[in-house]
């Protein structure tokens, strides 16, 4: 195939895979940043999944601000400010000031059936025979100023309605627990020393894991605290939610990929000024990163619809293996001085090019098999681009490549120092191999893997301190853990949340957790009622017990007791409306945790705040039908934890796969000695990490996966090279020194993955260049050429 | 005329029926903002103004739905600027209730019961409209509600306060006095209400003494 043809084949793939790319990103392509997304499934089953997605978007959605000032007057008017120009923003689909609290559609609600609504403290205190005590209090509250004695405030209803008060400690029991605001003028404030809070909660209409919705979000949230600040100068602001932490987390990962990605390609273009002193081979190394990228984010796009910006990451490092063809390709030129054309380059290099690049991609496809859809995009996405960037080399260079000059003096002597390379002397190498036995033993004794997830996604401290205050000043937040209840019905159900809450009433007691959140304190199960209204009848109701003596007292005549009674009869006779319950203002706080119908009936979740103990919410939720406590967190640590042992598989798989190559092309003593840079490279690597006692992570192991591909390459270009050999050592040093250059810097990556990932490659790339070249060194004078690595030692 | 014509309705709308009793006080015709209430009740209030602590004896009467004779009950108060209410009933029995900001404790025969404010914000709003009513603090009463007033011609006046947002129980207050305030009558919803009247209220503009301050601690 002439050169010619094989451009025109070039442009017309590059052609389509371009508008491809141009039709997929229009229609589907959306960058991902939440890094739960990356991962399977952790959800055992639908009710579950259905459940997690749920909590999420009421959860991930919303945030909450607090406008403070030194005044209750300030505060709400920042509050006002702030929140009125939150709602121009379309992306808000809620933003609320206070909670709607309306008593008297919540007793309309209820209707008759709210004489048999007891607190829990009450319904002990009855059933443990104290309703004189209650009776007593109730008494003592009426001599007391109106609503103002601690048994006082809470009063609902008139005396004679509800003589004991129960119904107001069950509307005191409704209100979330530990909380420190209170209702004030409509808004919802907190009273700290030093000044005034008002509350602003804000809902977003989608993910704030979009960037279109961060974009966006943060726009109004900067303009609304802009407005604030103008009709208040002197206000402060703390916020806690998602949204601002995933807005964090993507502008930087946007950064250091523009920061990362324009250093490392600086270096590149350095290193191919120096070397190769002409703008073309430059020009072409941006064609076929370009192409990597096209190619790749193209199919990427067709295949999932979403990129995710841990792959982007990913890929950006990919440059470290596209150079290396195309470095390969030019320092060809530098094999003699005589004239050079691009083909001559491909008929020197197209053979260990594309042994490298298939045995690269078989290693890579290892990644493809366990069903993690973060992996598969990241080995899919290097494979393409790989794939493109040789494809680039093989196809395009030959015609483009001109007639560079020959090499300049600075590299020629680079050259012959490199060619002088030979293996050490007998003595210094088996020091240096006692040496990486010894990292590889203390590295694997001291190696520790961490795979919390909390510490492999880091938000920026001011923020999370903003978290942190805001916590303080609301007393505690919710928790990422919770129940979900199930039944086969809705009275099922709530009977299973009453039970639990059994277990959990004791836990706050004990202060092992801070308090929770459960549909059967607005709507108790109809079982729950009956036995409260028999437990009233008994205790309150009945001749002798409390509530006659309480009347006969007070001079209430006989009517008001059958009147009360009738009104107890009525209440046992009228189930709770559920769904009038939930509808009315005071429901809306409760709606979030019904979660509907499911495929086993319905059900529920039953959220939870300041959890001290989890030990003790796992034993709750033990034994009982029907409950299971979610701890996410638990969970993601858990998968990453099993996905990093998988892609450790996959690693081990890569490299049999490697071997096998080898073998079928260089027989056992050449596979043997070709293992040493990808096998070596990697354990060393890992045992580096040991010694310097630096966790690995899921992402270590991925960036092995990288210095595995690059292993391969050195280790084929110099086998395959070898009739030039210096040309080829110089031109994996550059590829080397540019891979080196990207990831030095991601190295210096402010988030600890990408920290890890860049790490990684950093000391592997290095170990992996330094025993490519000490397994390829010709042995010092008139040795075995192709001795395996073992076999050389032995040599004299 | 208004006033016969108020009158009227709210003598109508007490038969018909005790909840909304309330609002249909006389004085409830006569909406005013903070302005016009500081230039009718002028000396009253700079006389109130300037006081540290008031102080006196009270009977309180409490007319609860279907029962026909009120719940009296006596005692005596002791405010105390930007510390609290003591508030303490000697018959039918013995009980003291403070007032602050953070907190309300009762005291009864042996025993004590604390409300703190970090749990029960309420509080903070219970202990807001007791000090503004007491100390007749127009600010902080305009902001908590809807004011109107009716002036007497003997000097005294009525005012009238709605809560501007949902309080509890609290449907409306009228407060009455002359030199100073000397009837508190409280509406809630549901139709009970409560009447206490206050005679030789000392008001004094000097610091309180320590036997005073020892009754918050």
């Amino acid at each position: 195939m002439s050169a010619r043809v094989r451009l025109l084949l070039w442009v017309a793939l590059m052609t389509a895979a371009g508008l491809w790319l141009w039709w997929a990103s229009g229609s589907r392509l959306q960058i991902e940043t939440d890094i739960t997304a990356m991962l399977p499934q952790t959800a055992p089953d639908a009710v579950t999944r259905q459940a997690l997605e749920r909590v999420e978007a009421a959860l991930g959605r919303r945030s909450l601000y607090l406008l403070g000032a030194a005044d209750f007057a300030s505060a709400k008017r920042a509050a006002e400010a702030f929140a009125a120009r939150l709602r121009e923003a379309l992306v808000y689909s809620d933003v609320t000031l206070g909670i709607a609290s309306d008593p008297a559609a919540l007793e309309a609600a209820y209707g008759a059936a709210v004489p048999t609504l007891l607190a829990d403290a009450d319904r002990a205190a009855l059933a443990a025979g104290r309703a004189g005590t209650l009776a007593e209090a109730a008494q003592r509250a009426l001599y007391a100023p109106p609503g103002m004695g601690p048994a006082g405030f809470t009063r609902a209803r008139a005396f004679v309605d509800d003589p004991l008060d129960l119904y107001g400690h069950f509307l005191l029991q409704l209100l979330p627990a530990g909380g420190r605001l209170a209702p004030r003028e409509g808004v919802l404030a907190l009273e700290r020393p030093g000044g005034v809070d008002v509350m602003v909660t804000a809902t977003l209409r989608d993910s704030p894991f979009r960037l279109a919705v961060q974009d966006a979000a943060m726009a109004a949230l900067d303009a609304a605290t802009q407005a604030a600040r103008a009709a208040v100068p002197a206000m402060t602001l703390a916020g806690s939610g998602v949204l601002r932490h995933a807005a964090a987390n993507s502008e930087r990962a946007k950064r250091e990929i523009s920061t990362i990605g324009s250093i490392s390609l600086a270096g590149v273009l350095l290193v191919f000024l120096v070397c190769f002193r002409s703008l073309r081979p430059l020009l072409l190394v941006l064609l076929s990163l370009g192409a990597a990228s096209v190619v790749s984010l193209a199919t990427v796009a067709t295949l999932y619809g979403k990129v995710h910006i841990v792959a982007v990451v990913f890929e950006s490092s990919l440059i470290g293996l596209a150079v290396d063809y195309s470095i390969h390709f030019f320092s060809d030129r530098f094999r003699e001085r005589g004239p050079w054309t691009g083909m001559d380059g491909l008929r020197h290099v197209g053979v260990p090019i594309t042994v490298g690049m298939a045995t690269t991609l078989l290693a890579y496809s290892a990644f493809l098999v366990p069903p993690f859809p973060g992996l598969r995009q990241m080995a899919l996405l290097s494979m393409t681009g790989l794939v493109a960037s040789y494809l680039t080399v093989i196809l395009a260079y030959p015609a483009l490549a001109g007639a560079p000059p020959p090499a300049s003096t600075p590299v020629l002597a680079l050259r012959e120092r490199l060619a002088r390379l030979g293996r050490p002397r007998r003595p210094v190498l088996a020091g240096l191999i006692v040496l990486g036995v010894l990292i590889v033993g203390v590295g694997a004794a001291r190696l520790r893997f961490v795979d919390d997830v909390r510490t492999l996604q880091s938000s920026p401290q001011p923020l999370l301190d903003d978290e942190r205050l805001v916590r303080e000043r609301l007393g505690g937040g919710l928790d990422t853990r919770f129940f979900i209840v199930e039944g086969s019905d809705r009275e099922a159900l709530l009977q299973n949340e009453e039970k639990l809450r059994a277990r959990l009433e004791p836990l706050i007691a004990s202060g092992a957790l801070g308090g929770y959140g459960a549909l059967s304190k607005l709507l108790p199960s109809r079982a729950r009622q009956v036995d409260d209204a028999a437990l009233l009848a008994r205790t309150v109701y009945a001749d002798g017990a409390a509530l006659p003596a309480l009347y006969a007292a007070l001079g209430f005549g006989p009517g008001a007791l059958a009147r009360a009674r009738a009104a107890l009869a009525a209440a046992q006779a009228q189930p709770v409306d559920a769904d009038a319950v939930l509808a009315t203002p005071a429901g809306a706080a409760y709606r979030p945790l019904w979660l509907g119908p499911t495929a086993r009936g319905v059900a529920s979740i039953v959220s939870l705040s300041g959890v001290a103990d989890v030990a003790a919410l796992n034993g709750a939720a033990a034994g009982l039908p029907g409950v299971q406590l979610i701890d996410r967190v638990a969970d993601i640590s858990t998968v990453l934890a099993h996905y990093r042992r998988l892609a450790l598989l996959g690693l081990g798989g890569s490299l049999c796969v490697i071997g096998l190559v080898l073998l079928g092309r260089y027989g056992p003593a050449g596979a043997a000695r070709h293992l040493i840079a990808p096998l070596g490279g990697g354990l060393l690597t890992l045992a580096t990490l040991g010694v310097l006692g630096i966790p690995a992570n899921l992402f270590t192991v991925l960036a092995l996966l990288l210095v595995l591909g690059l292993g391969v390459d050195y280790s084929v270009f110099l086998r395959e090279g070898e009739a030039s050999r210096p040309t080829t050592l110089l031109a994996i040093s550059l590829a080397g020194l540019v891979t080196l250059l990207a990831f030095g810097l991601l190295a210096a990556s402010a988030t600890p993955f990408i920290r890890s990932l860049g790490l990684a490659v950093l000391l592997g790339v290095a170990w992996t260049w330094l025993l490519a070249v000490l397994a390829a060194a010709p042995p010092p004078r008139g040795a075995c050429q192709n001795g395996g690595a073992e076999g050389s030692v032995r040599i004299p | 005329m208004k006033r016969a014509a108020a009158l009227l309705l709210a003598c109508a709308a007490a038969t018909a029926a005790p909840a909304g009793a309330g609002l249909d006080q006389p004085v409830f015709a006569h909406p005013a903002d903070a302005g016009a209430i500081r230039a009718a009740l002028g000396a009253v209030t700079r006389e109130l103004a300037a006081a540290r602590t008031i102080s006196g004896p009270y009977t309180q009467k409490k007319f609860l739905r279907e029962l026909p004779q009120p719940l009296r009950s006596q005692g005596d108060f002791l405010f105390v600027r930007d510390v609290g209410v003591a508030w303490r009933t000697t018959a039918p029995f013995a009980s003291e209730l403070i007032v602050t900001r953070d907190a309300l404790v009762q005291r009864d025969a042996g025993s004590s019961t604390r409300v703190g404010a970090e749990r029960q914000p309420a509080v903070r709003m219970v202990a807001r409209i007791f000090f503004a009513v007491f100390s007749l603090d127009f600010a902080q009463l305009s902001e908590l509600f809807t004011l109107s007033v009716l002036p007497g011609a003997d000097g005294s006046w009525q005012l009238g306060l709605t809560p501007r947002h949902e309080a509890g129980t609290i449907e409306a207050i009228v407060v009455g006095g002359a030199r100073s305030v000397e009837r508190v009558q409280l509406y809630e919803h549901g139709g009970d209400r409560t009447e206490i009247a206050f005679r030789d209220a000392r008001v004094s503009s000097a610091a309180p003494d320590a036997a005073q301050l020892a009754r918050f601690r």
